[in-house]
């Protein structure tokens, strides 16, 4: 029964489905076909969603969650803190993906199939905020995946994005069948999959089953989410399919998805949190953390195609956010919520640093039609807008102030400088990577702006359409915002870092 | 309560391990799908079993086909992928497709 505050929970995730299925419908009995009013309906019901989000902000400000329960076994979904920042992150970069998809697919085949799935991926995304138990947050996590395999695929004519959507969708299933597995397991000994119900039913086990239940139940959690999360050794789909999606598929799936799949593999960690002191969640995170960033800009390092890079980028990217949510998690005992709010602010930050950076990437090779760096030798004197904003998102990425990569990373490293000990050298690692980084986010930059000569290509280029420009802007407006006045981004980060720090560490 | 490592947990596993020997041994694709499905399958044998330790067999059947609709439609989409690759290269041999790049 919906009543009264129940509202701003369902309404969210009914626009974005109902939206989906409005748009496909639209798309396919309207005339003419493809055009740009598919992409519009799927536009306004994005600004829809986020309008709701936003006007529920002042109900869960002050940390309680509104919750509908949906039937009397208590399946309940709930408008926690940290579901209202995924979802306002999410529908944000939406908007800013639908928006510009208009221009960059016009007469493309397809256009309603293309805008219902973008819709159904960010309904997987505030999904997995809302669920309460894990079996409903592993199905908003298939809707999320499944959405996904098709988007990456959606040229599906050439080679390559068939090839990495493959590799995509039969990786990224072994990997939530892993997931599952890990569940099932957590279902036979707690009789229950509620998140807050699994802690006490646990408390039954027989004390030396539990360090072997923990360990198996959470390694295949973590094996299996962490496949969409692009940890480390589970990361190899990742530069393919992002770099052979459309870009503004790109901006989304790097933005928003993988960190999506990371929210998903904390709140599955949170039952199992402290029932052992055998495993240290947080110090198998920072490690795997460690290892994340360094390959992902080691391997960023080789790359000649401008989306492979930015790809490769978001794995190093996704190392930084990994290592901020372990600090919060704690090393040993006790963790620290900053740690919280500096991976979340990443999460915000980057969802808008990467997605501008693919939007850009996007409308050079829309401009340029070749993805290769070194023939776009001084396209960013022919196309200026694109590229003085390509040059700051790449700078924030980079964690340049006054943008916002800067702040997350100074909440990083003052969350691993709190803890102190082992926590000092993550954080000297991280500020190695970091340094790391610049090998390949500067030449980019030079090889674009401020190269002297220019590539065979940059004379006859195509000027890049005014809805795809102002989208840029958005996106490049929204990281000098959040980083001149991080309060902004606060507003929803503080709220849900606190809410995540209270799931870990109850009083 | 049970023990960690019954009969039925290690019977579970066990298939999982199988389903994951076959997507990482096998060549063709649909052998690999066939895989996944294995691997499905210990999931929802799993289920089953917690449901019948915990005598709740009611939430386990609900989680039961509402796995199994979802292991579905992840088929279903995998297929479709397959399709377009037999349609671009003619084979569907998945160390051809690492070769034949480009």
């Amino acid at each position: 029964m919906i009543i009264g505050n129940g509202v701003w929970v369902i309404l969210p995730e009914f626009l974005l489905l109902f939206g989906a299925l409005t748009t496909y419908t639209f798309g396919k009995v309207g005339r003419p076909k493809g055009s740009w009013y598919t992409g519009g309906i799927a536009t306004l019901f994005a600004i829809a969603t986020l309008g709701v989000l936003i006007s529920a902000i002042p109900a869960v400000q002050g940390g309680e969650s509104l919750v509908v329960t949906l039937n009397p076994s208590g399946i309940a979904l709930a408008l926690t803190p940290l579901a209202l920042f995924l979802g306002c992150t999410g529908t944000a970069l939406l908007i800013i993906s639908c928006c510009y998809s208009i221009r960059y697919l016009e007469g493309g085949e397809g256009t309603e199939k293309y805008y219902a799935l973008l819709l159904l991926m960010a309904a997987g995304v505030l999904g997995i905020g809302l669920a309460q138990d894990l079996f409903n947050m592993y199905v908003f996590f298939e809707l999320m995946s499944i959405a996904s395999f098709p988007l990456v695929a959606y040229h599906t004519g050439t080679w390559e994005p068939i090839k990495a959507a493959t590799k995509y969708a039969i990786m990224s299933a072994v990997g939530s069948v892993t997931a599952l597995f890990g569940i099932s397991v957590l279902f036979v000994y707690a009789g229950t999959l509620e998140l807050n119900g699994i802690g006490p039913a646990l408390n039954l086990v027989a004390p030396a089953t539990m360090p072997g239940l923990v360990l198996i139940s959470g390694g295949l959690m973590i094996a299996g989410f962490g496949v969409k999360a692009a940890l480390v050794p589970l990361h190899t789909w990742l530069p393919d399919a992002h770099s052979a999606a459309p870009s503004g598929v790109s901006a989304m799936l790097s933005g928003i998805i993988i960190e999506a799949g990371f929210i998903a593999l904390i709140k599955a960690l949170i039952p199992l949190f402290g029932q052992t002191t055998h495993v240290s969640f947080g110090l198998v995170l920072a490690l795997l953390a460690v290892l994340t960033m360094c390959t992902g800009n080691l391997i960023a390092l080789q790359q000649r195609d401008l989306k492979r890079m930015l790809a490769c980028s978001s794995i190093a990217q996704v190392g930084y956010i990994m290592l901020g949510f372990a600090f919060g998690m704690g090393l040993y005992g006790q963790g620290t919520e900053l740690g919280f709010t500096g991976g979340l602010y990443h999460i915000l930050g980057h969802a808008f640093m990467k997605g501008g950076a693919f939007l850009c990437a996007g409308a050079l090779i829309y401009s340029i039609r070749t993805k290769n760096i070194d023939e776009m030798r001084g396209i960013g004197r022919v196309l200026p807008f694109v590229g003085i904003s390509y040059t700051l998102c790449i700078l924030a990425l980079n964690g340049m102030p006054p943008m916002t990569g800067f702040i997350s990373e100074i909440f990083i490293a003052r969350a691993g400088i709190d803890l102190g000990g082992v926590g000092l050298l993550f954080v000297s690692v991280m500020l190695a990577n970091i340094v790391l980084s610049i090998g390949y986010y500067v030449p980019s930059i030079n090889t674009i702006m401020f190269s002297e000569e220019q590539g065979v290509k940059v004379t006859g280029v195509r000027p890049v359409p005014r809805l795809m420009q102002a989208m840029i802007l958005v996106a490049t407006a929204l990281i000098i915002i959040l980083g001149i006045f991080p309060q902004v981004g606060l507003a929803i980060v503080s709220p849900a870092a606190a809410y995540l720090y209270h799931q870990f560490f109850p009083v | 309560m049970t023990d960690l490592f019954s009969g039925y947990f290690t019977l579970c596993f066990g298939i999982l391990l199988l389903g994951l020997y076959s997507v990482i041994a096998q060549r063709n694709l649909i052998k690999i799908i066939i895989g996944i499905e294995i691997m499905g399958k210990a999931v929802i044998l799993n289920f089953i079993t917690g449901g019948f330790y915990q005598n709740n067999t009611g939430i386990a059947q609900a989680i039961v086909v509402t796995a199994i609709l979802i292991d579905a439609v992840i088929v279903a989409v995998i297929l479709a992928l397959i399709v377009n690759v037999f349609r671009l290269k003619r084979g569907i041999l998945a160390d051809r497709m690492a070769q034949l790049k480009g």
